[in-house]
């Protein structure tokens, strides 16, 4: 059962003096917090007007991914000179410089080099602007999470996709704002769990909303058995007569246009949440392009899929985790380097590629930022095993960006020879939020909020925009 | 209009700007000359009225000097803030026309004749004629000074003695707090609201003392009592109820922040934690004074030992967040993390204060230097949580225990010596396990506390590899543990300060802790010497808040530098005076406020405070998210009254919503939708959001269809005596009114559309209170 506002209103109004009400309510002025998804502008006009984050969750490494170092082939087996062994989580298990067991190969008219872990993903080089030499302030996955995540190492502080929120608002009043998908695999929440999509210290509707990978996806979204659409139609008929007599018989109620107008979205959003996550309406080509059916992949790309649904509905932000909470069953390869990411790089390779291609095709790619990045990165040296394996480096990681805004084929800063540490324009976590704000049209600085005595604002009291990577 | 004028001011600007591009103009000794008047005529006054308090004189802020020009053109924290002949983009200007995030100066915005005058002044070259200030002598980024001004702000100075204005209309106050709010009032040609009707008036003071809806026999009983006291007989019953301190207990536990587990990537669970929020709830009902309320919950544990609550309500100080997870490289930052969570909470409840932000550098706003903030922060140098086991039971339940073991122990003795093959031995044992079914229930319980020189709690992964704590405080530089700077002793805020450290330190320690904390406590609540008046101010204003909506100081955790001005200042000293005059009892005051006429108005907007600055009126309220759902709990007869003890994971346990177990990775989602707070740090004012998932919970919500059910069925008695009564009893039992004419027919006519007459009223009805329950008159309070 589908039902417009405009015929919700018209049923809800009629006859009991709805012009009267509705002057009441203008007469009102209703506070601007009462609404608080209503689209906002940023601060400057911007190409991107949504994101999707893929977050490669646990720390990829960089050195065999999108890093190429020819020197650690060279220096294989040898020690890593200057090397801080507390640089990893273990400093008891330190092994030597190890090359990268993946092949290495140029792409695209940039000519980026790529390991062989993203045969799909290396076509779109073209369009990604890479950062190498992201660091970090922790070792540790979850202060390094809320970081990426928040901005400092500490939990509680409000996420990007908050942030991005609070300040644009969402295009669809149907739907969630911001939106987070976890792992569909039974590997669990990534570290610090939902407080890596908490709205901290700004009101509530902008925290993310979390589609649950089993069960229902939305609390309280689907009706119970016993209710049919009709039974809760006349409920929300009979609501607002009764609201709206309270309303006549006292003074203007500032609060009550708000809240009618909530069950309203809710009566919708039961609808149109289930459709915007219904891959099953996509073209038999759409769900291959993706992957979907695909033993490696299927869960991955069904949620790109969906994120790309989202996103066309006027989603403002998404955010995916590949891989879930402990060692192995993410990013996270502490042991066997090479099966670890050849797993995860299998699961999602074809779904990001396709959604890159389809965003494009849609013409949705130039007003959708499309991120891949994770915590931090990994030691070039290798962590001693019968399969060795990499620990956490803070000092370097890799991500890339794609679509709204974003000069594609360009590599921004560098690591050094070995991909140790970050050496060339070096970008900590502020400058990389402070650069996603600016493609979406904030300045960083002025994008604040009062909490407890202090004006907050995502980049603390730093960043700065990385410019060679706008377009 | 300020935002358009100051934009055409930069916009005049820009064309000007091009002419200063050159680099020394011919006319440049001119200029200067001309900038040098233009700075002894208006500028000089204009900075050191407005600026050089801040930036050059006593102090520096944000690292901006403008005591001389050098110094000026040095530029802040926040980059350059003059160029010369480029006012626009030196960041003065900004701060200035506030078109920036930092309004400068913090009070009051300068004349537009200033803001022409500085432009010129700038664009001719910012020239001064001699310093500020006569000895200047690099004095750039000095440490922070306290000053005696600063004393003398509203909130640190001490309290002032103050009498209640006059009024003109006297006859229309109760008690004092009527003629501070009348006088404003009639200063502003206002008139105060009419009186509330008494059905409205009960179901508002039972939410605010309680957090529940009274009931329809408290509602028709007060209604057809028309004596004098009616009213105030009803606040004395709500607040000897125990529901007073389970509401009050929960609005304490947000700017406390209390959870019961670890936060960070494990979030473990700390079974033992839920003793503070059951210590709070204890001494609120007993009415603990205030100060004893803050001293025991800094150290109780020190200044009443074997004293079981005085321990849980150090919970306090460990309630907060700790990662489970630590590398080495990381531990010491963290116990330094740890330790500014308790001082940055005891600052933002106690105080108001932001004393966290002293932490990396001096307080950018407030008079709190780095070095009072890491002395304050040495007070929990060797502070750790420990679970220590306690017995509760009462004198009768200990005896009964004895009594018990004193049975058992014999029998055990004896089946000692007797064989496993004898008889005796069969007999006693049958014996033994007869007796252990009479075992008393155990009263003893472990505690978790906030104290010293115990076992460290640590969860159950922790190997003990990275230190508990560290018996050395140090200033840290920049926050930075690799940057020590100095051993820190205890100290306290100067700006609080009237006398040495020593007047509140115990001169030895204790056995077994440093006293450190007691020393804390004594300052935290002296109001001649210390920070006692500023903890009053800030207590009095969180119950004003939750009575009437908002503070005499909105910001409820921050009364500093950034805060708004109390609204209300003469009423706030009044208030804490009073309060510390009578005790520091709590309930005392808010039986004054809720007695005062101001509390008992209605609601009708009056047009000249349309915002009700002034408090002539009574707008509606949200409910919280825990009165929200323990009022459909209430209403449908579902709640289970049990208090205390272990916190409840389940979403669909009955009792109040205090009760729920909060994990700080899985909260509630039923509150939470409500703006429940996050727990990570101390909560102010909870913000009031309107949003879908609420309106879905009313909807689809198992535990609230529930609950419908649960009314529906006893509506259904009186429906059956016709719709209209079950209409009629619905509206009393739900909003504490009997419905409009309109009301009743559209609820009748519901019921009978939606097949009342077909049998199926049992349904209809849980369809139709789900309505009323999802009504804004459910959760709002007039």
């Amino acid at each position: 059962m589908n039902l417009s506002r405009r015929q919700l209103l018209a049923r809800c109004g009629a006859g009991i003096g709805s012009l009267a009400l509705a002057d009441l309510l203008a007469r009102a002025e209703p506070k601007a917090s009462l609404n608080p998804l209503a689209p906002k502008k940023a601060h400057f006009p911007a190409k991107a007007k949504a994101v999707i984050w893929i977050f490669v969750n646990g720390g990829p490494s960089q050195v065999d991914t999108w890093d190429y170092k020819p020197e650690l082939i060279k220096h294989d087996g040898k020690p890593l000179p200057n090397l801080d062994k507390n640089t990893g989580f273990f400093t008891d298990s330190i092994g030597p410089l190890m090359k990268s067991p993946f092949e290495w190969k140029q792409h695209g008219e940039c000519g980026k080099w790529a390991s062989s872990l993203f045969p799909n993903l290396a076509k779109h080089v073209d369009k990604m602007a890479f950062i190498h030499s992201l660091h970090t302030e922790s070792n540790n996955h979850s202060p390094a999470l809320f970081m990426m995540n928040t901005g400092v190492p500490r939990m509680g502080l409000p996420s990007v996709g908050s942030w991005v929120t609070y300040g644009l608002g969402s295009e669809n009043e149907n739907l969630p704002g911001f939106v987070v998908m976890s792992d569909p695999k039974g590997r669990g929440l990534p570290k610090g769990h939902t407080l890596n999509w908490t709205n901290g210290f700004l009101p509530g509707a902008y925290q993310g909303t979390w589609l649950k990978p089993t069960g229902d996806a939305i609390d309280n979204l689907k009706r119970p058995a016993d209710v049919s659409a009709d039974d809760q139609e006349s409920s929300l008929e009979l609501m607002s007569k009764l609201n709206r007599m309270k309303v006549e018989a006292s003074a203007a109620d500032r609060d009550l246009e708000a809240r009618i107008k909530s069950f309203e979205l809710a009566y919708r959003m039961q609808t149109a949440a289930p459709e915007a996550m219904d891959i099953g309406k996509e073209t038999r080509e759409t769900q291959e392009l993706y992957g979907v059916g695909r033993k490696e992949c299927d869960p991955f790309a069904k949620q790109c899929l969906t994120a790309r649904r989202m996103v066309e509905r006027g989603v403002r932000f998404v955010q995916i985790y590949s891989g879930g909470m402990d060692n192995q069953l993410s990013w996270d390869g502490h042991v066997d380097i090479k099966g670890n990411h050849e797993g995860f790089a299998g699961e999602t390779d074809r779904p990001v590629a396709a959604l890159l291609t389809d965003l494009k095709n849609k013409g949705l790619l130039d007003s959708t930022l499309v991120i891949w990045a994770g915590e931090f990165g990994r030691l070039p040296n290798s962590q001693p095993g019968p399969k060795p394996g990499r620990d956490h480096n803070p000092h370097a990681n890799t991500a890339w960006i794609a679509g709204g805004g974003v000069k594609g084929g360009v590599s921004y800063g560098a690591t050094d020879e070995f991909g140790y540490k970050a050496v060339t324009d070096k970008a900590d976590t502020h400058d990389f939020h402070a650069t996603l704000l600016h493609l979406l049209g904030f300045d960083h600085e002025k994008l604040t909020h009062m909490h407890n005595g202090r004006r907050y604002r995502l980049t603390d009291v730093l960043g700065k925009v990385i410019k060679p990577v706008l377009a | 209009m300020n935002r358009i004028l100051t934009l055409a001011l930069l916009v005049g600007l820009t064309g000007s700007v091009a002419t200063a591009e050159v680099p020394i103009p011919a006319d440049h000794a001119t200029q200067m000359a001309a900038s040098q008047k233009l700075f002894k005529e208006s500028i000089r006054e204009l900075f050191i009225k407005n600026c050089l308090d801040c930036h050059g004189g006593a102090k520096v802020k944000s690292g901006l000097n403008l005591a001389s020009r050098e110094l000026l053109l040095k530029g802040g924290d926040r980059g350059d803030t003059v160029i010369p002949g480029k006012p626009r983009e030196g960041r003065l200007l900004d701060f200035v026309t506030r078109t920036d995030e930092l309004h400068m100066p913090p009070k009051g915005q300068v004349s537009k004749e200033a803001i022409a005058a500085l432009t010129k002044w700038i664009e001719s070259g910012a020239a001064y004629d001699k310093p500020l200030v006569d000895t200047i002598a690099a004095k750039v980024k000095q440490p922070m000074a306290v000053t005696d001004k600063d004393k003398q702000y509203w909130a640190y100075r001490p309290l002032q003695k103050v009498e209640p204005p006059a009024v003109k209309a006297t006859g229309w106050g109760r008690n004092p707090i009527d003629r501070f709010i009348l006088a404003k009032l009639e200063d502003a040609k206002i008139t105060p609201a009419a009186d509330a009707d008494k059905r409205t008036l009960l179901r508002r003071v039972t939410f605010d003392l309680t957090g529940l809806p009274p009931t329809v026999d408290e509602v028709e009983a007060f209604v057809a009592d028309a004596s004098a006291n009616a009213f105030e007989r009803v606040v004395d019953r709500l607040l000897a109820s125990p529901a007073y301190g389970e509401r009050w207990g929960r609005h304490w536990l947000d700017p406390a922040r209390y959870a019961e587990s670890h936060g960070f990537e494990h979030d473990y669970f700390r079974p033992n934690a839920y003793h503070y929020r059951d210590f709070v709830v204890k001494a609120l009902n007993a009415d603990m004074p205030y100060d004893q309320f803050v001293k025991w919950q800094i150290a109780g544990d020190e200044l009443a030992t074997n004293n079981p609550d005085a321990l849980a309500a150090t919970g306090f100080l460990g309630a907060g967040v700790f990662p489970t997870q630590i590398t080495k490289s990381e531990a010491e930052r963290i116990r330094y993390d740890a330790m500014d969570d308790m001082l940055a909470t005891t600052g933002h409840a106690m105080l108001a204060l932001t004393v966290g932000c002293a932490r990396c550098h001096d307080h950018k706003f407030d008079p709190i230097p780095t070095k009072d903030y890491y002395r304050l922060l040495s007070a929990f140098t060797t502070t750790v949580r420990a679970e220590i086991e306690y017995d509760f039971g009462t004198p009768e339940q200990k005896a009964v225990a004895a009594a018990f073991e004193a049975k058992l122990k014999p029998l055990q003795e004896e089946l000692k010596k007797a064989k496993p093959a004898d008889v005796a031995h069969k007999e006693l044992t049958a014996k033994i396990a007869e007796l252990e079914k009479s075992r008393p229930k155990s009263t003893k319980s472990i505690i978790q506390a906030t104290t010293e020189g115990q076992k460290p709690m640590r969860h159950h992964t922790a190997d003990g590899s990275i230190p508990d704590f560290y018996p050395t405080t140090y200033l840290l530089k920049r926050g930075d543990a690799e940057q020590k700077d100095g051993v820190m002793s205890l100290g306290f805020l100067q700006v609080l300060s009237r006398k040495p450290e020593t007047n509140w330190i115990p001169a030895k320690p204790a056995a077994t802790t440093s006293l450190r904390r007691t020393g804390l406590a004594n300052w935290l609540t002296d109001i001649s010497d210390g920070a006692g008046g500023l903890a009053a101010r800030v207590m009095v204003n969180r119950l004003w808040h939750h009575h009437f909506g908002r503070g005499i100081v909105a910001t409820l955790n921050d009364f500093g530098y950034q805060s708004e001005a109390p609204s209300h200042p003469e009423l706030l000293e009044w208030l804490a005076n009073d309060l510390i005059a009578n005790g520091w009892k709590l309930k005392r005051m808010h039986k004054l406020m809720v007695l005062s006429r101001t509390y008992q108005q209605c609601g009708s907007v009056h047009p000249a405070d349309a915002d009700n600055k002034l408090w002539g009126q009574r707008p509606k309220r949200r409910l919280e998210a825990e009165a929200i759902r323990d009022n459909w709990l209430s209403v449908s007869g579902q709640l289970d009254p049990t208090m205390y003890g272990p916190g409840l994971a389940e979403e669909s346990m009955k009792r109040r919503s205090l009760y729920f177990r909060i994990q700080r990775s899985q909260l509630i989602p039923s509150l939470q939708v409500f703006d429940w707070p996050d727990t990570l740090t101390s909560a102010s004012a909870r913000s009031t959001t309107t949003v879908s998932p609420q309106a879905l919970l009313f909807l689809n919500n198992l535990n609230v269809r529930a609950a419908a059910n649960a009314f529906a069925a006893k509506v259904k008695p009186y429906a059956d005596k016709g719709l209209s009564v079950g209409v009629e009893w619905a509206y009393r039992a739900a909003y504490a009114r009997p419905p409009t004419k309109d009301e009743t027919d559209a609820g009748v006519q519901y019921l009978t559309k939606r097949g009342a007459t077909d049998g199926k009223l049992d349904k209809a009805l849980q369809e139709y209170v789900l309505v009323l329950f999802s009504l804004n008159e459910f959760i709002y309070l007039d």
